[in-house]
């Protein structure tokens, strides 16, 4: 440690590493180093002195004669070697950790929609997965716009998602309609746009009470195990 | 005075009294708090700075002592128990009623507490008596502005005389940490020092 101290002030020898210097427990080449830079700088001399001085007076405080006589009357009553109030205290300190934990993991899996997604989400239609697996339903050359939207593997860019893509990106549309597209891109058919709405589907779990509920019960550990040691320390 | 803490160094039949004490011996056990009374009194004192403080300290850590006899699984009994008297001191410290229980002044102006009273002065001059005690008041003044690791650090080692690797056990950190700590109330006590100069002896003025 004294040796980069050193390193970086070159200019002096630091006051922190004086005091492991005047005790030679600096590394050897700094307690080199140190006593090479001594010798020509006044100003390190003087608060090397300095620090000598204040060692030596710190040694002149005497060692005080005992007034009276601590020897023990008679036996102490041992001591169980864990306490129950040590106990008692971790335990409560452990639960409210615990609580916390579980309520904050709960709530975070809550307000991201991780929880709503994995109790609510509807079985796959049949005709989708079989479509998204095996080849892609072109339609999409016998739109006016297609030719400029192919990829090379023929698969057009716009292609609207499949249902099962849906379905994932499903909770992201909840608050909204969507339109349906696939059903403006049947060859010869003129149709308006289909309105679904992909939540109607999917209900959304009411779980604020749980939340609730586990906010209560951590708030409780902690202010018990706050309390606990607060009447272990009284 | 010297005798009082070499007796703890040497201890001659230290095992045995710490066997016996383990076995419940209780005159046994007194052997060895006779031994090291004084090193845990004067720790006591010097961190705490008040005398019936340090007393009752003192007698806490030897109850303690008694008590937690089979944690000790041998080596360096007095660092074991400088151990105990470090810890005691730090809560005691660390206790929210000691501001309102020992202030500093409360120290300097009680006549049973002052550091200096009991100072050997047979041989001193009424004038230089009075140096020493205002000089030892200084000092405990001034040890008393350092954090209370800087203070166990500086109080093992220069006051008591400890070496670093001995403070090291007592304090139970490593001997890196006793030097920086260490070095860090040493610099903090010449700046203390130097700002009551006109206090420090013709010899060791700076």
């Amino acid at each position: 440690m004294f040796w980069t101290i050193l390193r970086r002030q070159p200019a002096h020898v630091p006051r922190l590493a004086l005091s492991a210097f005047l005790d030679g427990r600096l590394e050897p080449r700094d307690m080199d180093r140190a006593a090479a830079h001594l010798e020509g700088c006044p100003r390190c001399q003087a608060e090397l002195r300095a620090l000598e001085a204040t060692i030596a007076l710190m040694r002149r405080l005497p060692l005080l004669p005992t007034t009276r006589d601590f020897t023990l009357r008679e036996r102490p009553i041992p001591v169980a070697p864990a306490p129950l109030a040590r106990q008692a205290v971790f335990m409560a300190r452990l639960a409210a950790a615990a609580s916390v934990l579980v309520f904050a993991l709960f709530l975070g899996a809550d307000l991201s929609g991780a929880l709503g997604r994995l109790s609510t989400t509807p079985p796959l239609p049949q005709a989708a997965p079989s479509a998204s697996r095996t080849k892609p339903q072109v339609t999409a050359p016998t739109t006016p716009q297609a030719p400029d939207e192919m990829t090379e593997d023929g698969q057009p860019q716009g292609t609207p998602p499949s249902s099962s893509q849906k379905v994932l990106e499903g909770p992201q549309q909840e608050d909204a309609t969507a339109i349906n597209p696939s059903a403006g891109l049947v060859p010869g058919t003129v149709a308006s746009p289909e309105i679904v709405t992909p939540t109607a589907a999917r209900p959304r779990l009411a779980l604020w009470p749980v939340d609730l509920a586990l906010g209560i019960m951590a708030l409780l550990f902690v202010v018990a195990a706050l309390r606990l040691k607060a009447l272990r320390r009284s | 005075m010297e005798q009082l803490f070499r007796a703890g160094r040497t201890g001659m039949d230290e095992q045995d009294l710490i066997t016996q004490s383990k076995d419940g011996g209780l005159d046994a056990f007194n052997q060895l708090v006779l031994q090291y009374q004084g090193l845990v009194y004067n720790l006591s004192f010097r961190m705490l700075g008040d005398q019936a403080t340090a007393q009752d300290l003192t007698q806490e850590v030897f109850i303690s002592a008694f008590r937690h006899l089979d944690s000790f699984h041998g080596g360096n009994f007095r660092a074991w128990l400088l151990r105990i008297a470090a810890n005691a001191c730090r809560d005691y410290l660390r206790s929210a009623h000691v501001r309102h229980n020992v202030s500093l002044e409360a120290m300097t102006n009680d006549p049973a507490s002052d550091p200096v009273s009991m100072l050997p002065s047979k041989s001193a001059s009424p004038e230089e008596y009075v140096l020493r005690r205002e000089l030892a008041a200084v000092l405990q003044k001034g040890l008393r502005t350092l954090p209370k690791e800087q203070r166990l650090a500086l109080v093992l080692v220069d006051v008591q005389g400890f070496s670093y690797e001995d403070a090291a056990v007592a304090l139970g950190v490593p001997v890196g940490t006793v030097k920086s700590r260490l070095s860090r109330a040493r610099s903090a006590m010449r700046c203390y020092l130097e700002e009551r100069r006109e206090l420090l002896p013709d010899d060791l003025r700076f």
